[in-house]
């Protein structure tokens, strides 16, 4: 055979159903990464067609070659640069027909290029209002028309042999011809007039049909409640009370599973593999790294599967309209609220979903705030204190307030949140302001498929790109909790007898003991101690100390390292003990109980604000594709849960 | 005839384009066909009558006051 062709990029505007036409041509044959240097998604595929292997490349949406955001810069740089390695050989360009005008706009540039096209045309259920087929230049240059229908997959059997027959009638691969698309990119003013030029090009030589001649969309019933003042908001604030609770309800089961999973296949290879650094290595660090990556996958999945219903039915855009106002004054824009409110559930899905924000400035914003919000990570963190310091009080006779106390964390995280934003908006002012002159696309029934697909890209890119970062930080956080200077390890372990009687609770209680003293002089227990001066100005001890450290895998891990450091073992399915333990334990430096009213207060107030999750780290770098963002966020948080703890503990001491 | 501004109509009403104030925005606003000598329609607005959603050539797009500010338009 010669010299086949094998590189085909999809191109087309936003919502034409471009990732549809790939989706079905790549099938699950795909891979997502970014493009060099933004973050921009680059969704690459292949399929097989009669022995010759495609390779697809779904390239961003835009509406015209002259780019504004990062996304369309991607589609202009590859077109323009015949060297590109992702050059196409040919284009599929992916028009939907009943929005024939603008979606020819586009076109036009492409054949201006000199590209190879093949034209798909979705939407095909639906009659085209435009008489499009006849045209000569379709002809001239040989343009294949295919036309496809997203939701059956009609049509794309018929694609993929249009693919494998096409015929380059125009083959200027190595020239880019069309000078004036070139000269025009920084010239905004004559861009607007060779735009004119093309949609008079396109309306002279593509006329309506007469008999389908209403041409402007009507306010339809269902947006006349979708953005109704009152309605609007009522059934905005439904969705994500139905979205949360599934995620509440139904996520906890498999990641209660998947948890016991881990546990189970730890503590199996402790058993059969011979005892040694490198067992422990495997079963205390690599194993459980890898389910606290695993152990993220349902808040993830449940989310976007929302999500992208949301996104593909079109009301996204609906909430975006309606919220845009309301949180502008903050830095953000419609689009962010979204993410925001995801945070609520988990900040990863949250911070995942930040990339609809096609502003830069806008979207960093919200990644930087989004885990500010109370995620549920934090809930068993709340649970534990406000059992431990918050007195059981009516409060007017009927507010409960212990009620109340986890009510002001969370709006506590939402006020920070706001707050912040509006100090980064006023750092990042000299970065470009976002702008709302965006399509509103028509509502339509989301399509499964698409939101099977997208779930399943979401958590491959979180599993594969911030998991390494998770599995490598956990294990060295595990190595940093379980070795210290031996010598000093050994002379704590002895200052203990051994129990003389060996009854199962006496050797229990035994190796509780034991496990406090490891913890307590490894060398997070040592970090622990050395801190103490430094927080305890905030009413913390190096007990505490000891749980903020090992806390920043996870904030759950704190239930479990006071658990640890209390001696009262692993079993804590039920408080009740440690919290006892915690009740009675006396802070050595004041004398008072270490956990009273103004010190629990303030560790919560710390665990509002303090970053303390790994995997929001690994992928807030993934996101930014940065080391910086994520290290200023840390730091940024650390001062303010130091701020906010030591002013919390100032005014209830 | 007067001309406004597109922020300034009302709900339910079009007009004709007559000048796109130049720069960055005039760009990406012709993309989607808001250039002069197209016809507007103002579909709604959202509740804080900001953004607004208007019609252009079949398609849908949502503007922000001080955007739609940018638009001179007669009735």
């Amino acid at each position: 055979m010669s010299n086949r062709r094998c590189k085909i990029a999809i191109i087309g505007n936003p919502n034409t159903g471009k990732s549809t036409v790939f989706n079905w041509l790549t099938g699950l044959n795909q891979k997502v990464g970014n493009f060099p240097g933004v973050t921009v998604d680059r969704k690459s595929g292949n399929f097989n067609f009669d022995g010759v292997e495609y390779e697809v490349i779904d390239l961003p949406g835009t509406y015209s070659i002259f780019s504004r955001s990062d996304e369309e810069k991607v589609v202009r740089d590859l077109l323009f640069n015949t060297t590109d390695k992702d050059f196409p050989d040919i284009v599929l360009y992916v028009a939907d027909q009943t929005q024939w005008e603008r979606n020819m706009l586009l076109f036009t540039q492409l054949y201006d290029l000199k590209l190879p096209l093949i034209l798909v045309r979705t939407m095909a259920d639906q009659p085209c209002p435009w008489k499009v087929s006849n045209h000569p230049i379709w002809k001239d240059r040989l343009i294949p028309m295919v036309a496809v229908n997203g939701r059956s997959g009609d049509g794309m059997d018929a694609l993929k042999k249009a693919i494998h027959d096409f015929q380059d009638a125009v083959s200027l691969r190595n020239e880019i011809v069309a000078g004036d698309l070139v000269h025009l990119q920084d010239d905004p003013k004559n861009q607007v007039e060779n735009t004119k030029q093309r949609y008079a090009w396109i309306k002279e030589n593509f006329p309506r049909k007469n008999s389908l001649n209403s041409s402007t969309p009507a306010k339809s019933k269902l947006d006349q409640v979708l953005i109704h003042p009152i309605w609007g908001y009522a059934i905005f604030a439904f969705v994500l009370f139905i979205i949360f609770q599934f995620i509440f309800r139904f996520a906890s089961w498999p990641m209660d599973a998947i948890d016991g999973f881990f546990i189970a296949i730890s503590q199996e290879a402790k058993e059969i593999l011979p005892e040694g650094p490198f067992t422990n290595l495997l079963s205390e660090g690599l194993i459980p790294g890898i389910g606290g990556v695993v152990t993220f996958v349902p808040q993830i999945a449940f989310l976007f599967f929302f999500l992208s219903i949301l996104e593909e039915t079109g009301y996204m855009s609906r909430v975006v309209f309606i919220m845009d106002k309301l949180v502008r004054p903050f830095g953000l824009n419609g689009k962010s609220v979204v993410p925001l409110m995801s945070s609520v559930a988990c900040a990863i899905p949250g911070i995942m979903s930040a990339r609809t924000i096609s502003n830069g400035r806008d979207r960093l914003i919200t990644i930087l705030v989004a885990p500010l919000m109370s995620c549920s990570a934090r809930i068993p963190v709340y649970t534990l204190l406000i059992a431990l310091v918050v007195p059981d009080k009516l409060i007017g006779g009927w507010l409960d307030l212990k009620g109340l106390v986890l009510f002001a964390m969370y709006a506590l995280g939402l006020i920070a949140a706001l707050f912040m934003s509006v100090v980064f908006k006023w750092f990042l002012k000299s970065r470009p302001a976002g702008f709302m002159v965006m399509e509103i696309p028509s509502l339509k029934p989301p399509m499964f498929r698409q939101v099977l697909l997208t779930v399943w890209e979401k958590v491959r890119v979180f599993v594969w790109d911030a998991g390494k970062v998770i599995v490598a930080l956990s294990v060295i956080l595990w190595a940093l909790a379980s070795y210290g200077p031996n010598e000093k390890r050994e002379q704590a372990v002895a200052a203990f007898q051994h129990p003389e009687a060996m009854n199962e609770q006496a050797q229990k209680d035994y190796d509780a003991k034991v496990n406090a003293v490891l913890l307590e002089n490894s060398y997070i227990g040592i970090l622990g101690h050395a801190i103490e001066p430094f927080i305890a100005p905030l009413g913390f001890d190096w007990k505490i100390g000891i749980s903020i450290i090992t806390s920043f895998a996870a904030r759950e891990v704190f239930v479990g390292s006071m658990a640890t450091i209390y001696s009262v073992g692993d079993d804590f399915d039920d408080n009740t003990h440690l919290l006892d333990k915690m009740r009675r334990d006396i802070n050595q430096s004041t004398m008072q109980p270490t956990f009273n009213l103004a010190s629990g207060m303030a560790l919560m107030v710390f665990y509002v604000f303090a970053m303390q999750c790994l995997a929001t780290f690994a992928i807030v770098q993934r996101e930014t594709a940065s080391w910086k963002w994520p290290m200023i966020q840390v730091v940024y948080m650390a001062v303010l849960a130091y701020m906010g703890a030591w002013l919390t503990y100032l005014l209830l001491i | 005839m007067a001309q406004k501004k597109l922020s300034e109509i009302a709900v339910g009403e079009s007009a004709r384009i007559m000048e796109v104030d130049s720069g960055f925005l005039a760009a990406k606003m012709a993309d989607l066909g808001l250039f002069q000598g197209n016809d507007v329609a103002v579909i709604f607005k959202a509740p804080l009558g900001d953004p607004m959603a208007v019609s252009v050539g079949g398609t849908m797009i949502s503007l922000r006051m001080d955007e739609a500010q940018l638009i001179s338009v007669e009735r």
